[in-house]
């Protein structure tokens, strides 16, 4: 205070207290002599502080107004200390008393400021606290917040099962139904069987009678005849011979009868079990119960120790609703279905392959592309309910490999961040450098070139599937080749060509959170969709520089809008589609400047949908908003730590750390969210752990980095 | 000592209980009005990591004329030539005697951040730094390096 008010009574020309303190129309105020008299130039003054001229006023610079002010401070006792030439107090430039050090800030004080300064200190510790007590009543918001989640999952539990049981109840009730039909039908057609059979043993029945009575009447007459005396002769021998035309027609009758009795009735009637293999895979696999989005209140309690306030704004936001770009990722997703659609989840609304339960042979008759075809118009109709359920049904369909999934949720990125047991959540793996500086050893390696199942030619892009699988663009073998985590091969599909489901030199490939996988099919100028069993969906795009056209498409990603970003690289752009192809934005042109690209390769999507771009040709990392305006840069040409030499795989970990597979200087190096260097590993070579020519990168659920060696035709896990 | 104006002496005082960060001012032991000064080059610019000499002179009429100030240090800098002078309004005809010392240290270290060629007093400098930005800030660099490092003259 002392300070101030002695700066508000000194000149600012001579730095001296106000002697006559004359004030200029600009209401700046200065000493009359010498200050203001050294300035005067032709009637005219300058003022120093704003540089604004003034005319004088008659009399001279005497006749300028007194600064009363100034002057009435001047004259309070408490300004007129008598200053001797001793140390000068730091704080109020008093050269009055004997200063003492601060504890605090090692400032020389004199008493006054001293004291002025620990209450200032304890001023601020007040401040201090009241911000930790500012925040305390949030931190039991989220208690009682996790408290209602709690209360809430019982009562999601609650209403799961009995979704459950009312679909696995509908199943039951189908099949029983489906058991009465097949009841129906056996006594249908085994009653139609045994009135045809009763037919025939009453025919037999009625020729048996007949046989009987004629061999009685013959008998008799047999007996008659032998006695020769008997009758007339002629008469007889006529009688004879009738009879044993009779015996004879007969023995015809009987012949035809013992050939046996037509079995043909028996044979027709079978029970076909064809479709039990598939509807018990089926029913074993039917439903899913699945996490879809981390819950970021429980992640930012449990295990971040430095909560900041961003993130305590995010989780807020989140709470009450605001800003729904950013929700959607984070709340928890069984509550959309659960009160969006009550059946959503586990209806068995007819498809193909839900067909095939109720149709009458049980036997799975379509192929698997008019299944996967079967969703296109589903999907594409725009309606996100719809296109939810649909998806759904499409998990239930595979529901093999989701089962593993649900059943080993640590390896499903999606729910991987919500789990406070998480291994990547303990505390010394949240530290970046931590994880990061460790990497360098290759892990496992896998791939030769050849082009048998197992062999690589040439391959590109790579990406990881929700359960781990490694997915390669096996670009010079035009297909994609799916590998197990630890490098057994699981599928293939595709091969060279320009029809649906074929590829020519494809480059990028991305797995969706769905499990979908997109591939950039560079020389045919499109992008294909797959499902995770490699039935094509649908693909878009031709050549050309036009909107929604490409040349020579590269890397591709999704944001987690579900938001198709392509590397269009011989247009030097960005291009957005929506998951059905539409195109919806471009960004980027030719140069190096801020925002300009050079044939980006690569690209990847963070979490909060920031784009990164390896723009190749201008050796750097670029990053992007989501509606393309350029947010920075880093590297640059070189081969220093952290410059860039044709970077092109770049992939971001959950943490936003930035892994670039640095093509040119054969390394993969890792920068911060912020574009920081953190650490790089790997040189040029074959030897396992060096790389020819690093195309993408993707990372396993444990961290684990997977780059594609292209010219090694192998991918490496490190 | 002796006719040294109160002014001065405040100044001077303050310079050297409180420096300004980067900027290091202190009187010559003979001429109280001839200060030695070193200006550590902005952080981002292309002098960053250099130390730079400079004169600085208080004439008899200062404060109401401008100090006079010289680079002692080379730098590739357009509004700065040759041997030193800079081109710098305040230390002209913007001069006013409300500013001090301090004041015009901070606005040189200023005009080490934002150089202006369009205002040169070092004409091919400036040109350079017209026509090829990228090429002129690198000869800064690289004259930082060779004559405002440690060695360097």
């Amino acid at each position: 205070m002392e300070s101030h008010l002695e700066q508000l009574i000194t000149c600012p020309v001579c730095l001296d207290r106000f002697k006559v303190p004359k004030i200029l129309p600009c209401q700046h105020t200065f000493c009359l002599k010498p200050c203001l008299q050294n300035l005067v130039v032709d009637k005219k003054i300058r003022c120093p502080q704003c540089r604004s001229t003034h005319f004088l006023p008659r009399q001279g610079l005497v006749g300028l107004p007194n600064n009363l002010t100034i002057i009435s401070i001047l004259d309070l006792p408490s300004s007129n200390i008598v200053r001797k030439k001793d140390e000068v107090c730091q704080e109020c430039q008093q050269e009055n008393s004997k200063p003492e050090k601060c504890s605090h800030c090692e400032r020389k004080l004199c008493r006054d400021c001293s004291t002025a300064h620990f209450q200032h200190l304890v001023h601020s510790l007040a401040r201090s606290l009241n911000q930790v007590r500012k925040h305390i009543p949030k931190v039991s918001e989220m208690i009682t917040e996790l408290e209602e989640r709690q209360v809430k999952s019982v009562s999601t539990a609650n209403s799961l099962k009995s979704e459950v049981n009312q679909a696995i109840e509908r199943c039951v009730n189908e099949l029983k139904n489906r058991q009465n039909i097949l009841l129906d039908h056996v006594d249908l057609f085994v009653g139609a069987q045994t009135r045809q059979l009763r037919v025939e043993q009453d025919t037999l029945e009625m020729e048996l009678a007949t046989l009987s009575s004629h061999c009685e009447a013959a008998d008799k007459k047999c007996q008659f005849f032998s006695d020769a005396s008997k009758g007339n002769r002629s008469e007889n021998a006529a009688e004879v011979v009738r009879l044993m035309q009779q015996s004879q027609e007969h023995l015809r009758n009987i012949k035809s009868i013992s050939s046996g009795i037509d079995d043909s009735i028996q044979r027709a009637i079978k029970f076909h079990k064809d479709g039990e293999n598939a509807l018990l895979s089926n029913a074993s696999a039917f439903g899913e119960i699945a996490y879809s989005a981390p819950s970021r209140l429980s992640l930012s309690l449990g295990s971040d120790p430095v909560l900041n306030d961003m993130e305590i704004d995010r989780a807020f936001a989140v709470e009450h609703g605001r800003r729904a770009d950013q929700v959607s990722s984070y709340i928890p997703s069984f509550t959309t279905p659960l009160f969006d659609t009550p059946t959503l989840a586990v209806s068995p609304a007819p498809s193909p392959d839900n067909n095939s339960l109720y149709g009458s042979s049980g036997s799975t008759t379509n192929s698997p592309r008019n299944q996967t075809n079967a969703f296109v118009p589903g999907l594409s109709n725009g309606n996100p309910q719809r296109r939810r359920r649909l998806v759904r049904q499409r998990r239930v369909d595979d529901g093999s490999e989701r089962i593993s999934s649900f059943l080993s949720p640590e390896n499903d990125p999606s729910t991987r961040t919500s789990l406070p047991n998480s291994p990547l959540l303990n505390s010394t793996t949240n530290d970046p450098r931590w994880l990061y500086r460790a990497k360098g050893p290759v892990k496992r390696w896998f791939g030769s070139k050849g082009s048998d199942v197992g062999c690589l030619n040439w391959p590109r892009g790579v990406a990881v599937t929700p359960n781990d699988n490694i997915v390669v663009a096996d670009s010079s073998n035009h297909r994609v080749h799916i590998f197990h985590t630890e490098g057994e091969p699981t599928l293939t599909f595709g091969g060279y060509g320009s029809d649906e489901g074929q590829f020519d030199c494809l480059a990028g490939v991305h797995v969706t959170a769905q499990g979908w996988i997109l591939t950039a099919d560079r020389y045919n100028h499109r992008i294909q969709i797959f499902d995770s069993m490699g039935r094509f969906i649908r693909m878009f795009g031709q050549e050309g520089s036009g909107e929604g056209e490409l040349s020579y498409p590269w890397g591709v990603a999704t944001d987690n809008m579900g938001f198709i970003y392509v590397c269009d690289k011989d247009n030097h752009r960005i291009q957005v589609f929506t998951l059905d192809g539409q195109f919806i934005r471009k960004f980027g042109r030719i140069g190096t400047h801020d925002g300009q690209l050079d044939s980006p390769q690569y690209l990847a999507v963070t979490h909060d949908n920031k784009v990164l771009v390896s723009d190749s040709g201008n050796h750097r990392i670029q990053a992007f908003d989501k509606y393309g305006r350029f947010l920075f840069k880093f590297g640059r040409e070189g081969s220093a730590e952290g410059q860039l030499k044709y970077p092109r795989g770049v992939v971001v970990d959950y943490r936003g750390n930035i892994v670039v597979g640095d093509s040119g200087n054969n390394r993969i190096q890792i920068y911060r969210h912020d574009g920081t260097y953190l650490s790089g590993f790997s040189s040029w070579g074959p030897a396992p752990g060096q790389v020819k020519g690093i195309e993408g990168v993707a990372l396993l659920g444990n961290n684990d980095i997977v780059i594609s060696d292209r010219e090694n035709h192998r991918i490496q896990v490190f | 000592m002796a006719g040294l104006p109160r002014r001065i002496t405040k100044e001077t005082q303050r310079l050297l209980s409180e420096p300004v960060q980067g900027i290091s001012a202190t009187p010559d032991e003979n001429n109280l009005r001839y200060f030695h000064v070193t200006i550590n080059g902005p952080k981002d610019s292309p002098f960053e990591g250099g130390v730079f000499k400079l004169e600085l002179f208080l004439p008899e009429e200062y404060p109401m004329a401008a100090p006079k100030v010289r680079f002692n240090t080379k730098i590739y800098h357009p509004n700065i030539d040759k041997i030193g002078r800079i081109c710098l309004d305040i230390l002209k005809d913007k001069w006013s005697p409300a500013l001090q010392v301090r004041t015009v240290l901070l606005s040189i270290q200023a005009l080490l951040s934002a150089p202006n060629p369009d205002d040169p007093l070092a004409n091919d400098v400036a040109d350079n730094w017209k026509r090829n930005e990228a090429a002129a800030i690198k000869t800064a660099r690289e004259w930082t390096q060779k004559y405002a490092m440690s060695g360097g003259q």
